[in-house]
Parts: structure tokens; sequence; C-alpha cells
């Protein structure tokens, strides 16, 4: 089966087992976006046209224990947990062998207002499209154009441009003034400020390290542990993200070795992961001293 | 009589080029899944011919299958007329309602 059909008819059955199950969720990115954002693009090495690889949902926070559940119950397993994935633990993956894998977000990295409030906004203007014949709830236009940006603010390929070519460049005062408006709304300001080049803009803000860092190309460790740390919206969740940050992830071990990691497996990966702290720490910290001020 | 897809099934068709004057282009696929876990289906040739023009609610499939096969109406109508039996069987078709009834 095409890539495309596998990813089409994830969202159709995602989509079928949320109405059975009374989950309310949006459809985003790939398939689900709108003709105009989706045009295919040339990948930078072989020149052959790069398509999704799976799907993506941005479910209800309330619905999202329910979901996860029916998801089980109907054949799927979970790669990635919320805890077990990127860096913002905004999404897990799960998968069943017939089908693309699907990333199902609680949250969407660079919206900062309360995840239920950004989900009511954006479900508010929800539209219907249709993904392999089956009708799913999307995002409108200007959302889809505002998500299609914060998450192209995180990459620098030759992909994420055209993204944000066909999302913010090419539009009129008005398009640009309306993705500004939304993202005040959904607190995205300083996100959408870094994936359209504007984000000195919003020095001083409290995200704008972390959007600083995700812009910049760096990917020392301690420079991306500093910027989640200082980015986080109180002491508490800092103090969650900077040891969580630091600690070996046993479900993705588990996944990248076949099989669960041995007592001493995760001791050795402790220490590693301890090891190159200190050691990037160490680099990170000479740099920013030889650094001029 | 004339059909429809169900509201719980999901196709994909591959765009073939239609316009290869040979033809000798790659037969029509459509692969087909009922949903939520159903098992994928592919339809090539013919077969997905046949449930296309249906599910397109074309009024008279044996017809259509017919020209576009070069058959004589004779030769092709049990054979469509069987499958598409076959496909709401399978709850890859319905039959659509009729137009003159009132919702």
């Amino acid at each position: 089966m095409p890539v495309d059909a596998a990813v089409a008819f994830a969202h159709a059955e995602v989509q079928a087992i949320a109405e059975d199950f009374g989950v309310d969720l949006l459809h985003i990115k790939g398939p689900a976006l709108t003709e105009s954002l989706r045009r295919p693009w040339p990948d930078d090495v072989t020149g052959t046209y790069r398509r999704s690889n799976d799907a993506d949902v941005l479910v209800r926070p309330s619905h999202v224990r329910r979901f996860t559940a029916a998801l089980n119950a109907s054949g799927w397993r979970c790669l990635y947990d919320f805890a077990d994935g990127s860096a913002f633990e905004h999404a897990a993956t799960w998968a069943r062998d017939d089908l693309s894998s699907v990333d199902v977000h609680r949250y969407f990295p660079g919206i900062e207002a309360d995840p239920a409030t950004a989900f009511d906004i954006l479900w508010a203007a929800k539209e219907s499209w249709q993904i392999a014949g089956i009708h799913c709830p999307v995002p409108d236009l200007t959302a889809q154009r505002l998500i299609l940006l914060i998450h192209a603010a995180r990459g620098r390929s030759r992909r994420d441009q055209a993204d944000r070519e066909r999302a913010w460049f090419s539009l009129d005062d008005d398009g640009r003034s309306d993705v500004d408006d939304l993202a005040d709304r959904l607190g995205a300001r300083v996100a959408l400020r870094a994936g359209t080049g504007r984000l000195e803009t919003v020095r001083g803000e409290r995200t704008y390290p972390l959007w600083r860092y995700l812009t910049s190309g760096e990917t020392s460790l301690p420079a991306l542990w500093v910027a989640r740390v200082r980015s986080a919206p109180t002491l508490r969740a800092s103090a969650r993200i900077g040891v969580r940050m630091l600690i070996p992830n046993r479900q993705r071990m588990t996944t990248q070795l076949g099989r669960a990691p041995s007592g001493r497996e995760v001791v050795d990966a402790y220490r590693a992961r301890f090891g190159l702290g200190v050691a990037s720490l160490q680099r990170w910290a000479r740099a920013r001293l030889r650094r001029p001020l | 009589m004339t059909y429809r897809i169900p509201s719980r099934v999901a196709h994909y068709i591959v765009e073939t080029d239609v316009d290869d004057d040979e033809g000798g282009g790659p037969p029509l696929q459509i692969f087909l899944r009922r949903v939520p876990g159903g098992e994928n289906l592919i339809l090539v040739g013919e077969a997905a011919l046949i449930w296309l023009l249906a599910a397109d609610g074309v009024a008279d499939v044996v017809a259509e299958v017919a020209e576009a096969a070069g058959h004589p109406l004779e030769v092709v109508r049990s054979d469509v007329e069987e499958y598409v039996g076959s496909l709401v069987a399978q709850g890859l078709l319905e039959q659509a309602p009729d137009r003159g009834t009132v919702a």
C-alpha cells in the first residue's frame, strides 16, 4: 500500500474510533492541510517528493485518556507515550501493523495558552475535510497556517522554508494579521515570531530563550537544557523539565533495543547521559565565557 | 438502482496516467478499508472500475463497464451485477436512497 494511502487510512481509522468513543479531535498536518498548504516538496538529498509518514491529531485534553484507552481497545499499541517522545512531552505515538502510525498530540508546542482553552478556540472554528473519503474535523485555514508556521520554526530544511513561504510569506497584510491575531489568542506569539523571522521583536518574553535555541541551529544538550528550564512557566515545571531531560528513557531504549533494557544497560545509559551532560556543559560554559557580552 | 460509498468506508485511488494513448499504463488501483478495524483491500483494473462507477452513482453500471471494456452488454451483465452484489455484501458499497424518496 502506498505510504500516502496508509497515512490517509490512519486518519480515517482514528476519526471513526473518536466518533465511536465520543472523543473530540482535530486532524492536523499532512493530508489534513488544505491543498494550498499541502503541495509536496522535493527531498533535499534524493530529489524525490517527500510526504507525511504518519498521521497527526490534536485531542481535546480532557478526552486524551479516553482516546488512548479507545485506541488500545481497537488494536493499536503505544510505541512512545507522552513522556517518551520529544522534550516537549506533547505527543504519544500509536501504531498498528497495517496502517501508518499516529501521533496523538495533547497540546502543540509553541501554543502556550492553557491546552483546554486553546483546543476550545481551535474547535470553535473547525472545518470538515474529507480524508480518504471520511469526514474529519480540521482547524480552519488561519489555524492551519499558524500550526504549520510554529512547527516549521523548529526546522531549517528546505521543506520548512517552503512551509513558511506557503503559510506566511505569500500572504497579504490581512492574511498575516489574521494569523497574528490567532497567535495572540493562543499564546503562540513567540513561536509565530520565531517561525516568521521576527523573533527579536519579542526578546524578553519568557519563552524567547527556548525559541532562540530552536531557531539557532545549535544542537548542544546544555544549551537546550538551559533554554527549556528558563522557558518553563513555573519553578516546579522548570525543576521537572530539568530533571527529566537528564534521565534516560526506558521506553525509548526498549524500542531501540527491541527488548527491555537490562539493569546494567540502564545504569550505563545513566552514566553516559550524565557524562555527556557534564562534558558538553563544560564545553558550552567555556564557549559562553569566551563570547563577548 | 444506484449505489454510494458507505460513510465508514475509507478509499484511496492511486493516480494513474489516464491519457496514456498506448493503454500500457498501470491499471487503476483503489484501496478500501472499512473503519474502524477493517482489512485493507485492493481492487485492480476492472474490479476497481466497477467499484468507482458504482460509487460515483452511475445509474447503469453494466452499460458503462461494457462500453469501457468494449464488450456487448450481454457478455458482461451477469459478471458485473454479481460483482456489484458482492461489494454490497462486503459493505464496500450501499444502495443509494431513491431520488424520489422524501427524507
